[in-house]
């Protein structure tokens, strides 16, 4: 298991800038958890002092945000750079990455769905849109997936109106934070051909009657 | 490299004259229990059935130099790529991604470099010589830009990728831009690298700009070739035989800042220097 192990090491290494300074500051008991000879151990050592590494750290973080961003583009824009705190947290929890972006992205909103109270700290006021925000892209995201598998439809509800958080997620979250909440409704049709959402208030009777998107397939 | 917004220019006067595709980009893996798990990105597949130039294959994920095994089900993608876009031949990178974790493999978040040991050596060859078995046709393995590098290892570079391509068979894709970025962060000459390295191998050869992060030259792709990788493919593309297709790497998040016209210039200055390369190869045979 040694070079596996060598291996994961390494990848933690650019994972974690914490687990670098531990290195720099000679706490090499980081790497009690891996299965490492000498070598290794000493080459780790040597990877943690080079000059590159913080660069290695960055480009970990650029890759696994572009991840992110293909997948919750509106919540990562509406987060701004409160995001970043949010990231940290999940690449602590989950340092490997998925390639596929879409179990990427379930990986977080998973992750912050357990940690509620990191969300509050990061969006503040505006936690509550940008939790009903995350939910919707991911809805979205994961229909455009399902239009292989033939026609569904899904309902789910929500605290603010689906179009309105869509349309002011990129003004940020002081704009988030002012819309009216309510009770609100997304039905979300998959065919082949694509996707189409409705909205409407939940006290309504009936179905969602407002068209909100329609989009094209994205997968063939 | 095939991005949807240098579309217009494949059109074009003065474009170039194949693409080289990732096809990570236009495949979406829907994961192991998936069937089919690979399925085409629609509005990116339609890109490449608007044109009608020759493609190279270049890929991102099959991890050669991991301790885990290729991804078996990658490996096949790769292999219906080619055959499917009939590429001429089909590249990787020299690097890992792939970790072995509780729970199954899963990837680093980047490409990290190995130490040029015969460990990996050991490793790689025979999973190079199954996948030309597989996609039958060439396949080349590309030198990486890094940031971290060991001083210690068993080979130095250039005589781990000439051992490497001897013994599996492979050929190689240079990189001399990714060759340029290790030698500004490491303090080496890359000439005296290219006169260690084994050119009769070099079937392709990329030419890319970067930009500083964190206090270091980076391989972002972001631009134009700076001088010294000019200098660079200059002084090795007519001493590499078997040389075929010199390739410009760039990111089309960086076109707004760069402009079409210098991703054009950039098309006809490597364009420009084909016919003294081709006729300096031909004299050395």
């Amino acid at each position: 298991m040694s070079l596996a192990d060598f291996q994961r090491a390494l990848a933690a290494l650019s994972a974690s800038p914490q687990m670098v300074r531990d290195l720099r500051a000679g706490r090499r008991s980081v790497l009690d958890g891996f299965d490492l000879s000498p070598r290794e151990r000493a080459r780790l050592q040597h990877a943690a002092n080079a000059p590159g590494m913080a660069a290695q750290c960055s480009l970990y973080r650029i890759m696994r945000l572009a991840a992110l961003n293909a997948v919750l583009p509106r919540t990562l824009a509406a987060l701004g750079s409160a995001v970043g705190p949010l990231v940290e947290a999940y690449w602590t929890s989950c340092p490997l990455h998925d390639l596929r972006f879409l179990p990427e992205a379930e990986r977080f909103v998973a992750f912050l769905k357990r940690h509620p109270e990191l969300l509050a700290h990061a969006a503040g006021t505006a936690a509550d849109a940008v939790s009903d925000l995350l939910r919707i892209e991911f809805a979205i995201a994961r229909a455009h997936r399902a239009t292989l598998r033939g026609a569904a439809s899904t309902v789910t509800r929500y605290r603010y109106r689906p179009s309105a958080l869509l349309e002011a997620a990129a003004a940020g979250l002081g704009v988030l934070a002012a819309l009216p909440r309510g009770r609100f409704q997304l039905r979300i049709e998959t065919a082949p051909a694509g996707i189409t959402l409705w909205e409407g208030p939940i006290d309504t009777a009936g179905q969602p009657s407002t068209m909100v998107i329609s989009t094209r397939r994205a997968w063939s | 490299m095939a991005q949807p917004a240098f579309a217009p220019l494949f059109h074009a006067n003065g474009g170039p004259d194949f693409l080289a595709v990732i096809p990570d980009m236009f495949l979406d893996d829907a994961g192991p229990s998936a069937n089919p798990r690979f399925r085409d990105l629609h509005r990116m597949i339609g890109l490449l059935d608007a044109v009608e130039l020759p493609q190279v294959a270049h890929h991102l994920a099959a991890s050669l130099a991991s301790a885990v095994e290729p991804d078996p089900d990658y490996v096949e993608a790769m292999a219906n790529w080619a055959d499917r876009w009939n590429c001429a031949w089909v590249s990787d990178h020299l690097a890992f991604m792939e970790i072995a974790a509780p729970g199954g493999a899963s990837t680093a978040g980047l490409a990290l470099t190995p130490p040029f040991d015969r460990q990996i050596l050991d490793l790689m060859v025979p999973r190079i010589q199954r996948l030309l078995a597989r996609l039958r046709r060439p396949f080349l393995i590309e030198n990486s830009a890094y940031f971290v590098r060991f001083e210690d290892s068993e080979l130095d570079e250039p005589a781990f990728l000439n051992e490497l391509c001897a013994r599996s068979g492979c050929g190689l894709l240079l990189d001399l831009h990714n060759l340029y970025v290790n030698a500004v962060n490491f303090g080496f000459d890359p000439f005296a690298f290219l006169g260690g390295l084994d050119l009769s191998r070099v079937v392709e050869i990329h030419i890319a700009g970067g930009c500083e992060l964190e206090g270091v030259w980076s391989d972002a792709h972001a631009g134009p070739p700076p001088e010294p990788v000019w200098a660079l493919l200059d002084a090795c593309a007519r001493r590499c035989p078997n040389l075929r297709a010199v390739t410009f790497e760039m990111h089309e998040s960086w076109l707004p800042e760069v402009g079409m016209d210098a991703v054009a210039a950039t098309l006809a200055r490597a364009r420009a220097l084909w016919p003294a390369a081709a006729a300096g190869r031909r004299g050395r045979t």
